[in-house]
């Protein structure tokens, strides 16, 4: 499975950064990427993966380091803590945790912001895609998590 | 203590990498890439995939500014063309417009001319067979109208009511081969009967072989029938011929009022004068 994601995460950060840069709002396939280690995969690997995922994204994209690492890997612990104790196997579900990771995303960003005096900019920013990403992903989340749980071994499917 | 760890690895790996990132980010959002460890690293390795992804989304990009968008320039054209056809009909209408009013000038300027009282009316039928020539008025008895009455147009003699309704009137064409109407030749004075045939052509009867009639010479209403008004144009000589055989010479006339296009006409009483004669 590992491969899997770390392709799935490559790519995504890929697309993100060059493709979808040519569609009037990005997809943020990570962020799905995400929510989904946090609900299948909740382990220091996961976390980890999280934290790259994220680091990646900055390191290519031209955010300041650490803002999508910092955002990631809260959406991992939190969605990894709701998982733990939630049965998250139905679609509703899911799509509350991807919009529940929006937020929290957001919320990072806007708390980062302050450090460096972003608010002012992310502030109107936020705002305006955050519904966006919000829709984007929810209505991602149920055509990315199939294609991804079936790369799962066998044994590991619940 | 190893047992701890093992058991909650997942929350403190987590809290790991939150303290971790958030002090690369504490740092970074100040001073953007100052605590940077494999940032290059990450970016060298992702550089050729990059590339090429970028490429890929260009060449995208492309296809879909020259070929997809298309879609759009297709549906504008549409609607661009759609607008045309409306504001070539709102041309269309004004010119109509235009036409009717100057059409309705020259008709009240007859009328002004006839110095009588006469009324206008539109031609709203024509006969259906080549062998009758009428048309139908939007005006009848209730407006006037009565047998017999003149029909003319401002560009000359129409024809001559045959029968009347209420609302409505017949029009016999000169042009009609059971027409008549009293003539002269302007330039000469000769007299005749402008008749139709059943070609829907008009002649001129009753011209003798001395008589001097040239082709172009214009043939107006002599009033002597008492229902035209005394020269009215009724059109002009397009060809004389004579047969040696024959008392009378063929007169063609070219009518000088378009029967076939005729819009508004005015329906004068008989026995009306030109203005001034």
């Amino acid at each position: 499975m590992v491969p899997l994601l770390l392709f799935s995460g490559i790519s995504a950060v890929l697309l993100q950064t060059t493709v979808f840069q040519y569609l009037p709002w990005i997809p943020d396939l990570l962020l799905i990427l995400c929510v989904y280690l946090g609900i299948y995969h909740r382990s220091v690997g996961g976390a980890a993966g999280a934290f790259f995922l994220g680091y990646g994204l900055d390191s290519c994209s031209g955010v300041p380091v650490g803002m999508n690492a910092f955002a990631m890997s809260l959406v991992f612990a939190v969605v990894a803590a709701v998982s733990r104790r939630l049965w998250l196997n139905n679609p509703l579900s899911v799509l509350s945790l991807v919009l529940l990771a929006v937020v929290l995303k957001t919320s990072a960003f806007l708390f980062l912001g302050e450090f460096g005096e972003l608010t002012e900019v992310l502030q109107p920013m936020v705002a305006r895609y955050v519904m966006w990403d919000a829709t984007v992903a929810m209505v991602l989340t149920p055509l990315i998590f199939p294609l991804l749980y079936r790369g799962e071994p066998i044994d590991y499917r619940v | 203590m190893q047992r701890l760890l093992r058991r909650y690895r997942v929350i403190l790996s987590c809290g790991f990498f939150l303290l971790l990132s958030l002090v690369l980010a504490a740092v970074n959002v100040r001073a953007p890439y100052q605590l940077d460890p494999v940032g290059v690293l990450l970016l060298e390795m992702m550089h050729p995939l990059q590339v090429g992804a970028t490429a890929v989304g260009r060449r995208a990009e492309h296809l879909w500014a020259r070929y997809v968008a298309l879609w759009d320039v297709r549906a504008q054209n549409e609607a661009l063309h759609k607008r045309l056809e409306e504001l070539e009909g709102m041309a269309y209408r004004a010119q109509e417009l235009d036409l009717a009013n100057q059409r309705l000038e020259r008709i009240l300027a007859l009328r002004e001319a006839l110095g009588t009282a006469a009324v206008a009316a539109q031609v709203i039928g024509r006969s259906t067979v080549a062998w009758v020539q009428t048309v139908i008025l939007d005006k009848g008895e209730r407006h006037g109208i009565t047998k017999g009455m003149a029909v003319l147009a401002p560009e000359g003699v129409v024809g001559q009511v045959m029968s009347v309704g209420p609302r409505t009137t017949r029009v016999l064409l000169i042009s009609d081969p059971n027409s008549g109407v009293d003539a002269l030749v302007q330039r000469s004075r000769v007299r005749g009967i402008a008749a139709g045939t059943i070609d829907g052509e008009c002649i001129l009867k009753y011209v003798q072989r001395g008589d001097e009639v040239q082709v172009g010479d214009q043939v107006v209403t002599s009033g002597l029938d008492g229902i035209f008004p005394k020269g009215q144009p009724i059109g002009t000589v397009a060809r004389v011929g004579t047969k040696d055989s024959r008392m009378f010479q063929d007169v063609e006339v070219m009518l000088s009022a378009e029967l076939s296009k005729v819009e508004e006409v005015l329906v004068v009483s008989p026995g009306v004068t030109r203005a001034g004669e």
